[in-house]
C-alpha cells in the first residue's frame, strides 16, 4: 500500500497478489493427487474429469481450506505456523535426520561395496559444528513458534 | 593412484538428482515404515496452508480494490449474518466454486505456469525497486519545498476516541523508539523459514538437466542474486519508507508495517 502513490508501479505491486490464481490450482491439485496416491498407492490414475474420488477428494481439500481462509483474516498467523512449524520440520530438521542417518551408513558402504578410500560426494560442510548449530536454531526456532502463538 | 584419477573425480559427476521428490526416496531408504507417510503427511500440510496463504492474499486484494474493508466486516461489526455475507467471505467461497472445474484437471506437469509466474515476480520484484527510488525521489524534493521539518501526521480520530480498541497486543509497549519485542522473534524466524524454503524445490529445478555438473552454478546464482535482493530491498525499503506509520496502532507495531493491508 505504501506504493500506492505512484502511477502504474502502485497498481502493479497492490494487485500483484491477484496473480496468485495459478498456483492456487496447481497446490489445489497437486494435494488432491497426494491424497489419491496416498490412498491408492498402486492405482494408476487416467487424466480423466468427472472421476468420483478426485471430484471427492477436491471438496475434501476445499471446504477446510475455506473455513480456515474465511476464519483467519490474518495472514501472519498462518505464515507462522507455516514457516515455524512445517517448514522447520521439511526445510530444516528431515534434512538433518538424513545426514545424520547417511553418515552412519557411510563408512560401511564405502569399505563393502564400492571399495574406494575417497568419498567423492563428501561434503565442504562435513564438521559436525553446522549440524548442532542448525539443530539449535530449528529448536529454537520451534520454541519461539510456540511461544508467540500461545502468548 | 594413477595420474589424472583427481581430475577424473573432480569431473565427474557429482550431482545426481533421478527424481522430483528425491527426499521421499531418501526418507524411505533410510527410515522405512512410517518415515514416509510422516513425510507425505508433512508436505501434504504445507501445501495445504501455503495454499491458504495464497488465497488470504488473493482476496485481500480483491476486496481492497471493491472498497470493502476486511476488518470493519469482522471486528467492527458483530452480526454474523452480516459477516458471512461480507465481501472477504464472498470473494473466498466464489473463488474456491471457480476453481473446482479446472483443478479437476491434472495440471501439476504444466511447465508454462513456473515460467509465467517467475517472469509475473521478477516484473513485480523491478517495480518494488523503481517503485522505492521513485518515492525517495518525490519525498526529497517534498522535503526541500516545505522549509518545515515534516511530521508525520497522527491520525485524528484516535485521540478522539475515548478507547481503543481491545487487542491481543497492548499498543502501550510501541511508544516511543522501542522496536524490539521478544514477543515477535517467532515471527522473525517463521519468516526466514518461509523466505528459505527455497531449498525444497531444488530438486525439481535440477533433476531435469542433462548436464549435473554444472548444477551448482544453477543453484549458487539465484541463491547469491535473491540475497542481494533481500539486502538491497530491506535498505531501500528502510530509506523510502522508514518514517511511514500505520493509521491503527493497535492492531500492530506503529513503525512496522503489516504484510498485507
Amino acid at each position: 500500500m505504501n506504493f500506492l502513490p505512484v502511477t502504474f508501479i502502485g497498481q502493479v505491486v497492490s494487485f500483484y497478489p491477484i496473480s496468485n490464481f495459478l498456483p492456487i490450482l496447481l497446490k489445489l491439485s497437486s494435494i488432491r493427487n497426494y491424497f489419491l496416491h496416498f490412498i491408492y498407492p498402486e492405482k494408476v490414475r487416467i487424466n480423466k474429469i468427472f472421476d468420483l474420488a478426485s471430484i471427492g477428494f477436491t471438496f475434501l481439500v476445499l471446504i477446510p481450506a475455506g473455513l480456515i481462509v474465511i476464519f483467519t483474516p490474518d495472514i501472519q498467523d498462518l505464515i507462522l505456523l507455516t514457516g515455524g512449524l512445517l517448514g522447520n520440520i521439511l526445510l530444516i530438521m528431515i534434512p538433518l535426520m538424513l545426514v545424520r542417518a547417511s553418515r552412519l551408513k557411510q563408512q560401511e558402504f564405502y569399505h563393502a561395496i564400492m571399495d574406494e578410500d575417497v568419498n567423492r560426494h563428501i561434503s565442504p560442510f562435513k564438521s559436525s559444528l553446522w549440524i548442532y548449530l542448525l539443530w539449535l536454531y530449528s529448536l529454537g526456532s520451534l520454541v519461539l513458534t510456540f511461544w508467540t502463538l500461545f502468548t | 593412484m594413477p595420474e589424472g584419477y583427481k581430475v577424473k573425480i573432480k569431473r565427474s559427476v557429482r550431482f545426481e538428482y533421478h527424481n522430483r521428490n528425491e527426499i521421499q526416496d531418501l526418507i524411505t531408504l533410510y527410515f522405512p515404515g512410517m518415515g514416509g507417510k510422516i513425510l507425505y503427511g508433512i508436505i501434504i500440510s504445507y501445501t495445504f496452508c501455503m495454499m491458504c496463504i495464497q488465497t488470504i492474499e488473493l482476496a485481500t486484494t480483491f476486496t481492497q480494490a471493491f472498497g470493502v474493508n476486511i476488518y470493519s466486516d469482522v471486528k467492527g461489526l458483530n452480526s454474523i449474518f452480516y459477516w458471512i455475507g461480507g465481501g472477504y467471505t464472498m470473494v473466498v467461497i466464489s473463488f474456491y466454486v471457480i476453481c473446482i472445474l479446472p483443478s479437476l484437471k491434472n495440471i501439476t506437469s504444466l511447465q508454462w505456469i513456473g515460467t509465467l509466474m517467475t517472469t509475473v515476480k521478477t516484473f513485480v520484484i523491478l517495480c518494488f525497486f523503481v517503485g522505492v527510488f521513485i518515492t525517495i525521489g518525490s519525498s526529497e524534493t517534498d522535503a526541500g519545498d516545505v522549509s518545515e521539518p515534516v511530521v508525520p501526521e497522527v491520525p485524528a480520530a484516535n485521540s478522539t476516541q475515548a478507547e481503543p480498541i481491545k487487542t491481543y497486543i497492548d499498543p502501550e509497549d510501541y511508544e516511543g523508539d522501542f522496536l524490539f519485542n521478544f514477543r515477535y522473534l517467532g515471527y522473525l524466524t517463521a519468516n526466514l523459514n518461509m523466505a528459505f524454503l527455497i531449498h525444497y524445490s531444488l530438486p525439481g529445478i535440477v533433476y531435469p538437466l542433462k548436464e549435473q555438473f554444472h548444477a551448482k552454478k544453477l543453484i549458487i546464482t539465484p541463491i547469491i542474486i535473491s540475497a542481494i535482493f533481500f539486502i538491497f530491498h530491506s535498505l531501500f525499503a528502510i530509506i523510502g519508507f522508514g518514517s511511514v506509520e500505520n493509521e491503527n496502532c493497535a492492531l500492530f507495531p506503529c513503525r512496522i508495517q503489516v504484510m498485507i493491508i
